[in-house]
């Protein structure tokens, strides 16, 4: 077991190492000089210089690339072009409200998705299983910066139940915090929950047809112990897996839902970056971002070999 | 709560067929509304009532009328045509990304699956290296290199899903090297290169198929994402991603400006998963393992 947690582990450096090779390359090739982009235009070409020299850009690029790699690993990520603020500290700030909607919104969607691909699994082809595979289906196909966009239209403007866009931290006021993370987690949730509520009804079908089952319920079993200690049980270990997906899923797209309801997350961090070329803070993000993805990964495949040992061999 | 559940399993009787509609329902649904986005996008090239780019100041928020069937924006444009065009720039854009990520997938893919070595070993590290970036990121910074255009959209996406076709075509064509029927191919002397085509990649063509009409889907939705964030394809262009950034400032007022947008993605969305779903239960193997029908 520890043999195959430490192959694992070491199999995530190459793969580091490439990407901060990509996030480095795809930065130097945005076009314009960076230390034009934080001067302005009266400066003179000696100050532009100047300023080169003091960013490293007048080394070659392999040096630039040891350097910057040799920063990131000790922490430093450098300063943001914009505000001035370090990276880190930036990326730090932002990724406890990104951590915060996404944790929530797979909490949710984990806790009605099994429950609901259980149970439709196994009232397959009936009315139920259309039902829970139709809207499953329905909530896949909207678009999560849509459904935010139509959830403030009824419940903010029209309804006026809930606060339309920003955030309160929950650390604050927990109460307002809460109010103001109801619907972009509720956008996050419905959509999440269809992919996990369809990954689990597939694995239940499969586990319903074993052997094991069939004894379960020949030994008279009552069906809601044979349904949670022998199926439910047997097929959660795939459906673990798609909550990496999921992260990713949520990850990759909280700049569109942070963008929809005006959160400060790392999303929008990312998307601000963009629009103001601040390049130490867009290669901080999708670093950062990447990272989490290459570790929770890690983690869905070590727990899967736990659940299902069959794995390791 | 249904007799079939209630009775103990070791008495219970076949599974009985499911009725016919409900066989076919995923497949004909699913079809007609991937038909009607098709020929909204190709009425975007061919006809649309109005022009959707030019202002018409004297008409801005007109509400849906039988004159303008999804009402005017805040430039006067006719939505409805502005749906139409965005249909076209969006079905342009996602069948453009797959057939790159398809071509680059299958062809590195392949070669790389087939002949292995130290090639195949640094194909894989930079494939895990690029499904290390989840969703659109990778997509969002090759924008950011690429600025806001069709062709940078196309780019970015294309290059952000060919890793994971390239890593189903390399699977399949792993599990097939070795099996007799390309033995013999070898063994009568065809070039690699010709059993590899002909004979080895024509295996991964129902998974392809399939998995093709996902990415079609994810493309249409990222291309969306990515013009609602300003970073996909610039106005005054109509796609219905942009259409519903637009719409952000104004509707409060004018609610069409939103909801016809987001419909046509969701609409064009559904078709594709529920007609995906369709495909894969006839064409991928595995799939059609797990969904035994008697």
């Amino acid at each position: 077991m520890w043999a195959h947690v430490a192959r694992r582990t070491a199999m995530m450096v190459p793969t580091l190492l490439v990407v901060s090779i990509i996030v480095f390359a795809l930065i130097r090739a945005i076009p314009g000089d960076p230390a034009e982009i934080m001067l302005n235009d009266l400066d003179s070409d000696a100050a532009v210089a100047a300023m080169r020299t003091e960013l490293g850009l007048d080394r070659p690029i392999p040096v630039q690339y040891a350097i910057w790699i040799g920063n990131v690993l000790t922490g430093d990520l450098g300063t943001s072009i914009r505000t001035g603020q370090p990276v880190a500290e930036a990326l730090f700030d932002r990724l406890g409200v990104t951590a915060t909607i996404t944790a929530l919104a797979i909490g949710v969607a984990v806790l009605l998705a099994i429950p609901a691909g259980l149970i439709a699994a196994w009232k397959q082809d009936t009315f139920t299983d259309a039902a829970i595979i139709g809207v499953s289906i329905l909530f896949l196909s909207l678009p999560s910066f849509w459904l935010g966009l139509m959830m403030i239209w009824l419940f903010a403007i029209t309804l006026g139940w809930l606060p339309a866009i920003g955030f309160v931290s929950i650390s604050e006021d927990f109460v307002g915090g809460l109010r103001y993370l109801i619907m972009p987690v509720a956008t996050l949730a419905l959509v999440e929950m269809a992919v996990v509520a369809r990954m689990m009804r597939a694995q239940t079908l499969e586990v319903l047809r074993l052997d094991y089952v069939t004894h379960a319920r020949a030994k008279g079993l009552p069906e809601s112990l044979v349904l949670t200690r022998h199926v439910a049980r047997n097929a959660l270990g795939p459906a673990v897996t798609v909550i990496g997906l999921i992260l990713g899923g949520l990850l990759g797209g909280a700049s569109v839902t942070e963008t929809v309801f005006s959160i400060p997350g790392i999303g929008r961090l990312l998307v601000d970056a963009i629009y103001a070329r601040d390049y130490p803070v867009l290669q901080g993000c999708l670093l950062l971002i990447a990272f989490i993805y290459v570790c929770v990964n890690l983690l869905v495949d070590l727990a899967y070999a736990v659940l299902d040992p069959r794995v390791r061999l | 709560m249904t007799l079939e559940a209630q009775t103990p399993s070791a008495v219970r009787p076949a599974r009985p067929r499911r009725p016919w509609f409900l066989r076919q329902i995923n497949g004909t649904v699913g079809a007609a509304l991937l038909a009607v986005v098709l020929i909204g996008a190709l009425m975007g090239y061919v006809w649309v009532p109005y022009d959707p780019v030019e202002p018409n100041f004297l008409k801005r928020f007109e509400a849906p009328s039988l004159a303008h069937l999804m009402g005017t924006d805040q430039w006067g444009r006719d939505v409805f045509s502005r749906i139409l065009a965005g249909a076209r720039a969006s079905v342009t854009v996602a069948l453009a990304t797959v057939a790159l990520a398809v071509s680059v997938g299958t062809i590195v893919g392949g070669l790389s699956g087939y002949f292995g070595g130290w090639a195949d070993r640094f194909v894989m590290l930079l494939t895990d290296a690029l499904l290390a970036f989840p969703g659109l990121l990778l997509a969002l910074a090759v924008m950011a290199v690429a600025g806001p255009s069709q062709l940078g959209v196309i780019v970015a996406l294309g290059l952000s899903y060919a890793p994971s076709v390239l890593r189903l075509v390399r699977g399949t064509v792993l599990s097939v090297r070795e099996r007799e029927f390309v033995e013999a191919s070898r063994a009568v002397g065809d070039p690699a290169l010709y059993t590899l085509f002909r004979h080895v990649l024509p295996n991964c063509t129902a998974p392809l198929i399939v998995m093709g009409t996902a990415l079609f889907g994810s493309a249409l939705l990222a291309e969306s994402a990515l013009s609602f964030l300003g970073l996909g394809i610039p106005p005054p262009a109509p796609t219905w991603g942009n259409m519903l950034a637009e719409s952000r400032g104004d509707f409060v007022t004018a609610p069409w400006l939103a909801l016809f947008p987001g419909l046509a993605i969701s609409i064009a969305l559904l078709g594709i998963n529920v007609f995906g779903d369709a495909l894969r239960d006839r064409l991928d193997p595995r799939m059609r393992g797990l969904d035994v029908r008697p």
